[in-house]
């Protein structure tokens, strides 16, 4: 986890609405499934994480435990935070198509912790091939959502169309 | 230096530092990509910085872009450290400690975290024989170091574990082809898929390969005398026809594996299997020369049932359920009187049948305290049970009779390990990892294997690491069973032969690149070794009558040796160019000394002091080709298996290179889903460190010892197709 979140950390910095979408500070929502411990717990290791990096870009990092009750619920919570990031973790893939379809249009670089989740929508997903971290990113669902990776990371990246 | 032309060096330096210490952030992104996540070294993962031990990471794209065609050339050519003899079932050694025929008995080998140490004489083959098919290796950790703290018995070296693939690596049919001419054909074929089970995520992963050699060896002959009971030249030849001359060609050398790897994961739970033979003619046989159908066969099979859960926030249990089968049959022929029993004039054979049947449950928990991973705590218990028989034979050679059995061992053993560890973070900078192994074996005081681990992190990108490891190998069956009437008594009784060990590490990375050095200090104890009885001792064994009574000198083999060793590794290694040009240069320059009860303390034969590795690979991108070279560099070691004092000077083989070139891509616009490989293996030196043959000490026929050949020239071609 706490790999993840440094290489989510570098890699938003790549995305060029970045800034304008964090303002003063990165929020970011981390969404579990309070029925799996799996999920309560990476959720927990990952706000950590966030914590003990502290700033993204000289910008304060504000990570949030949210608890996924339905897809809708995901997309008002992202606007009143005004959150910048949404870190799925594991457990939730049954969710993802739902949440990918609440989340186009909004302003917001959906990550989640396993890659499977990238074909159903989210905008990043992690991977780990021959013990090293990839990433993989869904160029469709990044421009539903105002993400645009410069191509420096993307070629970095396995891109998902 | 004048104080101007000293500023200038600093503003230098420092003009350099700044530079590479502040690299671009893309240049930062790519490092954080080429860390490496284990798991072998606290069986939990982590990234290698912060493992409580020194561990290498050996990757597909490593295997494949280097064109290795197993996980011992892999290593060999890859491992700062690491020692891997050449000859078909070399030893592994590591840190210029290595231990001649102990054929991968003191590195414990895992796939997928299942042992493949074979429980009758504890070997382990990373060749041929490791029955997982290269294309379905995902990656190779290596731990240099003692190991017992997690894994018990065998970890004296170190762990090597190979994991597989997953089927998101390993999607569609696979068929691969590949030859090192005139030597070995290989072919294999695999596939993998995920699916959707009762509403579970599934997927399954399988490999088959068979494996043809037939390499024959030009063996420099060597005249070994007259028959000592006969009196006639020795006959090394079943036809007779030798003259008291062992060498020549070895036409029979041949390898044959048929072998395979499966794994099936559904939900929370994953089978795998592995099962397959190997028949194999040995050259290194210092009884008939060039017999046909002599040699070894090895067959296997294991299952393993792995059950992972996360019971509450701070708890996670695994449940391991494991089971083995294996035989091993090896079998000679002398047609020499002096090597057989009394009355056996036409020549022997001898007969070694081992099995072992084992079936075993592994428990652990992990509690994470407060939820982070900062403080969390690690305890197992590993419990199986064995069934162990070894027998051996010698038979006559004409007329089949069998005297009785010169050695036999069967037993029902409980083997029980318990093993604990904490790994305490205290903020970024600090982790302490603290553990400890308790085993009990049969026949063999209960063993603690402790390690402590300090990790520090001063500044980003730096990691120094303090660490103090233990480990033990207890008393192997064949071992203690192993006994011949006319040359070696069973053993009264072995104690475990034990190994500690201090290191310490610093490593900087600094973008793409990372400088890593190490310092190690290990003392091995107790080792066991044949000693050659006293006079008193060799007429109570007659007396006793497990010798014959006319034997000029016999063996036993005991805790009889102890062997100190220092040294450092040192590595550069990195990558540019968006990641396509990597690179890497290490050497290890390290010392050892064994101490025997008798004699005086001596060099450690086979071991090199100093070895040097360098690689470089260049992927031009699809379609073109990816170019790749590496090399390994053993400086002058010792020749071994000859008599104490048997060559004066005493023998040794030069320094030896090894370089390995290999190109491999797609097939340009030929047929989608077809790649291939074309390697140059050269070397200087056509010798091992390995003495063969009969002869141990030097004759005015023989000046100096035999040694096993190697090949100077290899060419290496592949194919691999891929089904949509």
């Amino acid at each position: 986890m706490s790999l993840q979140a440094k290489l989510c950390a570098k890699v938003v910095q790549y995305d060029r609405n970045f800034r304008r979408r964090a303002g003063d500070r990165v929020r970011i929502i981390v969404l579990y499934d309070t029925q799996l411990a799996d999920s309560r717990h990476a959720a927990f290791a990952l706000k950590y994480a966030f914590d003990e990096l502290g700033d993204i870009a000289g910008l304060p990092i504000s990570p949030l435990l949210v608890e996924f009750r339905d897809a809708v619920g995901v997309r008002s919570r992202v606007d009143s935070e005004a959150a910048a990031i949404v870190y799925l973790t594991p457990g939730l893939g049954a969710q993802v198509p739902a949440i990918s379809g609440v989340l186009a249009g909004a302003n917001v670089l959906s990550v989640s912790a396993l890659s499977d989740d990238v074909k159903n929508g989210i905008v990043l997903g992690f991977d780990l091939v021959s013990s090293q971290p990839k990433l993989w990113v869904n160029l469709s669902a990044a421009q539903r959502q105002n993400v645009a990776f410069e191509s420096q990371a993307l070629k970095l990246m396995k891109v998902f169309r | 230096m004048t104080r101007n032309k000293s500023w200038l060096l600093v503003a230098a330096l420092g003009a350099f530092w700044s530079q590479t210490a502040q690299a671009d952030g893309a240049s930062e992104l790519e490092a954080l990509l080429d860390q490496k996540v284990v798991t072998a070294a606290s069986k939990s993962a982590e990234t290698a910085d912060s493992a409580p031990a020194t561990v290498a990471t050996l990757t597909a794209e490593d295997i494949r872009r280097y064109g290795f065609r197993t996980v011992a050339e892999a290593i060999r050519f890859l491992v700062p450290g690491a020692i891997l003899e050449e000859q078909p079932g070399g030893s592994f050694g590591s840190r210029s400690v290595l231990l001649p025929f102990d054929f991968g008995s003191h590195v414990l080998v895992l796939v997928d975290g299942h042992s493949i140490n074979n429980e009758v004489d504890g070997s382990a083959d990373l060749g041929s024989a490791l029955g997982v098919p290269i294309e379905l290796v995902d990656h190779v950790e290596v731990v240099l170091g003692p190991g017992s703290v997690l894994y018990g018995t065998s970890a004296m070296f170190g762990v090597v574990n190979v994991v597989t693939k997953s089927a998101r690596n390993y999607r569609k049919l696979k068929l691969t082809l590949d030859a090192e001419f005139s030597r070995q054909y290989r072919a294999a074929a695999g596939a993998g898929r995920e699916f959707t089970l009762f509403g579970s995520r599934g997927e399954f992963t399988f490999g088959l390969e068979h494996i043809e050699m037939h390499d024959p060896l030009a063996i420099t002959p060597e005249y070994v005398g007259n028959d000592a009971y006969t009196g006639v030249p020795l006959r090394t030849r079943s036809d007779g026809t030798s003259g008291g001359v062992w060498g020549g060609t070895w036409n029979n050398n041949l390898n044959r594996v048929t072998a395979g790897y499966g794994k099936v994961s559904l939900g929370h739970f994953q089978l795998a299997v592995r099962a397959g033979h190997d028949r194999s003619n040995d050259p290194t046989s210092p009884f008939d020369f060039d017999a046909p159908d002599l040699g070894y066969h090895d067959r296997w099979l294991s299952l393993d049932l792995q059950f992972r859960r996360r019971i509450s926030e701070p708890l996670e249990l695994r449940l391991r359920l494991y089971g083995d089968e294996l035989r091993r049959d090896v079998r000679w022929r002398s047609s020499a009187a002096q090597y057989c029993l009394p009355g056996q004039f036409d020549g022997c054979v001898s007969e070694s049948r081992g099995g072992a049947e084992g079936l075993g449950l592994d428990a652990q928990a992990r509690i994470d305290w407060v939820g982070n991973g900062t403080q969390s705590t690690l305890v197992g218990v590993d419990g199986r049970i064995r069934n162990v028989q070894y027998v051996s034979d010698l038979t006559n050679a004409r007329t089949g009779a069998n005297p009785g059995s010169t050695a036999y061992y069967s037993e029902i053993d409980p083997i029980l390990g318990a093993y604990a560890q904490h790994v305490a973070g205290f903020g970024r900078h600090v982790t302490l990892n603290l553990g400890s192994r308790l085993d009990v074996h049969p026949d063999t005081k209960a063993a603690l294997s402790p390690r402590a681990a300090l990790v520090y992190r001063a500044w980003p990108g730096s990691t120094l690491k303090a660490i103090y490891s233990s480990a033990f190998q207890a008393p192997l069956p064949a071992t203690l069973a192993f006994a011949q009437p006319l040359l070696v008594v069973p053993p009264d009784h072995l104690a475990s032969e034990r190994v500690r060990a201090f290191e310490l590490t610093y490593e900087q990375r600094f973008a793409t690149q990372t400088l890593h050095t190490e310092f190690f200090y290990s003392r091995w104890a107790d080792m066991v070794e044949l000693v050659q009885l006293s006079a008193t001792e060799l007429d109570r064994a007659k007396a006793e009558g497990r010798l014959l009574s006319f034997i000029p000198r016999a063996y036993q083999y005991r805790n009889a040796a102890a062997i100190e060793s220092y040294g450092v590794t040192s590595q550069w290694e990195g990558s540019l160019v968006d990641l396509r040009l990597r690179y890497a240069l290490s050497f290890t320059e390290a010392f050892s000394r064994a101490r025997r009860s008798q004699g005086a303390d001596e060099e450690l034969g086979g071991s090199p002091a100093l070895m040097i590795r360098a690689r470089v690979s260049y992927d031009l991108g699809e379609p073109w080709p990816t170019l790749a070279v590496s090399s390994v560099f053993s400086g002058r070691v010792l020749a071994y298996n000859i008599d104490a004092g048997g060559y004066s000077p005493p023998a040794t083989v030069d320094p030896r290179l090894v370089l390995l070139g290999n190109v491999s891509g797609p097939v340009p616009a030929l047929l989608p889903g077809l790649r291939y490989r074309l390697g140059l293996r050269l070397a200087t030196g056509a010798e091992s460190a390995y003495a063969i043959g009969a002869v141990r000490a030097a004759t005015p026929e023989n000046p100096t010892p035999v040694l096993f050949p190697l090949r100077r020239f290899t060419l290496l071609a592949g194919l691999e197709y891929s089904f949509e």
